[in-house]
């Protein structure tokens, strides 16, 4: 009889939801090997196993280690795991336990050997989870719907990669703190109304506002900040991917702005210098300015 | 005229500005209050220009009709575009409703010359105190710096923005003189030196806690705050432009070679602390001068330049490596000035990964010094091999003729510059001014 478990946890399930399990395991010097997360919804050899026990939920929160049994473990574990365990990979919570096993039971700083391959790879997910939370800070786009006599609620609908929306909800929620505001995802959405947050289920983009009176403004800017006669649309492609371009609103002008760049840059270079229309009398004398001053 | 007109106007006038960084601030946020943004220590980029130029600031003039002449520049006197001027309100709610969005940082607000140097830099002032005090906007703030303008309004124009800019626009004095009559460099070298004692003289009294308390609430809410709201934003003191100063240097508008352009950089970053300076290549303008070179910009020299600044900044390089007034006063465009000059001392390589300081490893082409770091880091816990790099995600096949590890000992003359350098030439690379 070995003390192997099983753990059930939910397919965005991330860092918080793995956390109590990963505590009860660690104090109850259950060996990595020894664990089965599974959080793909797919039946496993494992539920039907015998020899290990499923580890509910309320047993994991009850157990609660008494101040003398305290593990400490180094805060960049926190960061990475908090990270790592947002990455959608059937393998995450097994991969971080085995790594916490090791850092507490094996060597403190294996976090620093970066090319071990449990490191190697939880740096990975991390720096993926990284880039989709950059990426949903820059492309959220929020559409105002307003209301009679009452503020604006601004909604915007987004597809992330990774389970980053509860990672990422304190960045929204700090900038945009004076207004009400909704993300909605097809995994999770998260509210902030009259300064609270709150996570509903996930949607699909029919829920979403599909137009704002003032992107028309935007992409008036879009179009005009550009300049014709230094395109490259492979730097903008590698920090913009198309995967995003259907949520913004200035993506529609991308294809006809490059079509036309070539043409546009020419007619710059081939147009005659014009003599001026201003008089020249209105121009600036620096030197009877700065005197009279 | 409409908005929306303008816009189109002012923002088409404004793209000849490079910078768009919103990074290198004071962190702040909204948290607690009724206002909005905040700033993060990168900067976001929310678009991209299919000129790979990122869009992070509504980046706007003011008004694009200039009473000064630079010839260089779409907005100066006698040039034949459209012109048009934003009120200050219209820029403050264009701002604020972009920012509800999404859709920006902040703003990067500049301006043709209106009337006179003071009633330009007036209505620049005038735009990010209503962001501040009627708006409580804590995002990003960019306003550029006229010079000649007094020193009192320099001054408030440090208190609300996160940045200043003066553009130096021409690597030389005598270019300055020809290209923008009106502009003098004595002045702009001033204002660079106002500001740049300005910054530092607050970060000094900040750190000494004598600061005056500077803060961004919204002025009718001010006596609703509760008294911990109050010590709250007495913490988020602001600083003079945080995001410190920064400046531009066209490329290609004058005779100016590489060399003079690099020792203009070098010592603006030293005289005047500057964080960046920005280079644009010259582009064809709408309704250009007679004067000017009618081109294409010269994109690649540009990215060179970049390169060469870049060395400067965080690799240790001097200006005397890369480029020199005799034998070399132009970068070599085909290949990055780094590899030019581990060509040119081909006898310090091959450098021993595992062995090798910190300053040394930085002159390894390929190696940068994030990478530098994680390699530091990781043979601290085993001597390093080939593979480890490859782990690391490095180009072995550009690092590789200039290292050695521990299973890797190349013969140590390497093969003979010419072969070397066609090898490592991206045959890519001519198109970037095609793209
Ligand atoms: S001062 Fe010179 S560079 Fe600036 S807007 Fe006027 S003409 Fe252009």
């Amino acid at each position: 009889m070995t003390n192997a478990c099983f753990i059930q946890l939910d397919e965005y399930a991330t860092y918080e939801d793995w956390y109590p399990y990963a505590r009860y395991c660690l104090h109850h010097h259950i060996v990595p090997s020894d664990v089965h997360w599974q959080n793909d919804n797919i039946d496993d050899l494992f539920c039907n196993d015998s020899n290990s026990q499923q580890l509910t939920i309320e047993q994991a929160q009850n157990f609660k280690p008494g101040n003398s049994n305290q593990i400490r473990v180094n805060r960049n574990f926190v960061i990475l795991a908090r990270y790592s365990c947002c990455f959608l990979h059937p393998d995450r919570f097994a991969v971080m336990y085995r790594i916490l096993w090791r850092v507490v039971h094996e060597d403190n700083l294996l976090l620093a050997d970066i090319t071990d391959p449990d490191i190697h790879l939880a740096n990975r997910w991390a720096k993926a989870v990284g880039r989709d939370r950059h990426k949903m800070k820059a492309f959220v786009r929020f559409k105002e719907i307003k209301f009679a006599n009452e503020d604006p609620h601004y909604v915007a609908w987004f597809e992330p990669e990774h389970a980053i929306v509860k990672l990422t909800s304190d960045f929204f929620r700090d900038r945009f703190y004076g207004m009400d505001w909704s993300i909605l995802t097809p995994y999770l959405c998260v509210h902030w109304v009259k300064g609270t947050l709150t996570f509903t289920q996930g949607c699909d983009k029919s829920q979403a506002p599909q137009e704002d009176a003032l992107e028309d403004l935007w992409r008036t800017y879009y179009l005009n900040i550009f300049n014709p006669a230094r395109l490259k649309v492979k730097a903008m492609c590698a920090e913009m991917p198309k995967k995003y371009w259907h949520n913004l609103p200035e993506s529609s002008l991308i294809d006809p702005l490059i079509k036309q760049a070539e043409r546009a840059k020419q007619a710059m270079i081939e147009k005659k210098p014009t003599d001026p229309l201003l008089p020249s009398k209105t121009k600036f004398d620096r030197e009877k300015w700065i005197n009279s001053k | 005229m409409e908005v929306i007109e303008k816009l189109s106007i002012l923002a088409d006038a404004a793209k000849y500005d490079a910078s768009c960084a919103s990074s290198g601030t004071q962190l702040r946020d909204s948290k607690g209050s009724s206002s909005i943004g905040s700033t993060t220590g990168m900067g976001i980029c929310h678009s991209y220009a299919p000129d790979g130029r990122c869009i992070s600031l509504l980046k706007i003039l003011l008004t694009n009709l200039c009473i000064y002449d630079c010839v260089y520049c779409v907005n100066r006197h006698s040039s034949n575009v459209h012109r048009a001027r934003f009120t200050t309100k219209e820029v403050v709610d264009l701002t604020i409703s972009f920012y509800k969005r999404n859709y920006i940082e902040g703003l990067f607000l500049s301006s043709g010359i209106i009337q006179n140097p003071n009633y330009t830099m007036e209505q620049l002032v005038t735009v990010a105190k209503s962001l501040r005090e009627d708006h409580g906007f804590r995002g990003y703030i960019h306003l550029k710096t006229i010079p000649d303008a007094d020193e009192s309004l320099i001054h408030q124009a440090g208190i609300y923005a996160d940045r200043l800019s003066i553009n130096i626009e021409l690597p030389s004095t005598e270019s300055l003189i020809s290209l923008a009559p009106e502009k003098n460099v004595k002045s702009i070298r001033s204002s660079m030196g106002t500001l740049k004692s300005h910054i530092e003289e607050s970060k000094e009294e900040q750190s000494s806690k004598k600061v005056s308390r500077i803060t961004y609430v919204k002025k009718e809410s001010k006596k609703a705050l509760t008294k911990n709201a109050v010590r709250k934003t007495k913490r988020s003191e602001k600083l003079f432009a945080p995001a410190g100063q920064s400046t531009q240097m066209i490329v290609g508008a004058d005779s100016s070679n590489d060399f003079k352009i690099l020792t203009t950089s070098h010592q603006l970053y030293k005289s005047f602390g500057m964080r960046r300076v920005y280079y644009s290549a010259f582009s064809p303008i709408p309704d250009a001068s007679k004067q000017l070179p009618l081109t294409e910009p010269p994109l690649l020299r540009e990215h060179r330049i970049y390169q060469a600044d870049w060395l400067m900044r965080f690799y240790g390089f001097q200006v005397s490596e890369l480029v020199n007034t005799q034998t070399q006063p132009m970068l070599d465009l085909d290949i990055d000035p780094k590899l030019n000059w581990a060509l040119r001392n081909r006898d310090i390589f091959p450098i021993d990964i595992n062995r090798a300081d910190r300053e040394i490893l930085l002159r390894v082409p390929g190696l940068g010094p994030r990478n530098v770091q994680r390699i530091l880091q990781s043979r601290a816990f085993h001597r390093l091999s080939l593979e480890d790099l490859k782990r690391m995600r490095l180009s072995l096949k550009k690092i590789k003729p200039f290292i050695s590890t521990a299973d890797y000992h190349p013969a140590s003359s390497l093969i003979d510059h010419e072969n070397l350098k066609a090898k490592l030439v991206d045959p890519k690379q001519h198109q970037l001014t095609l793209f």
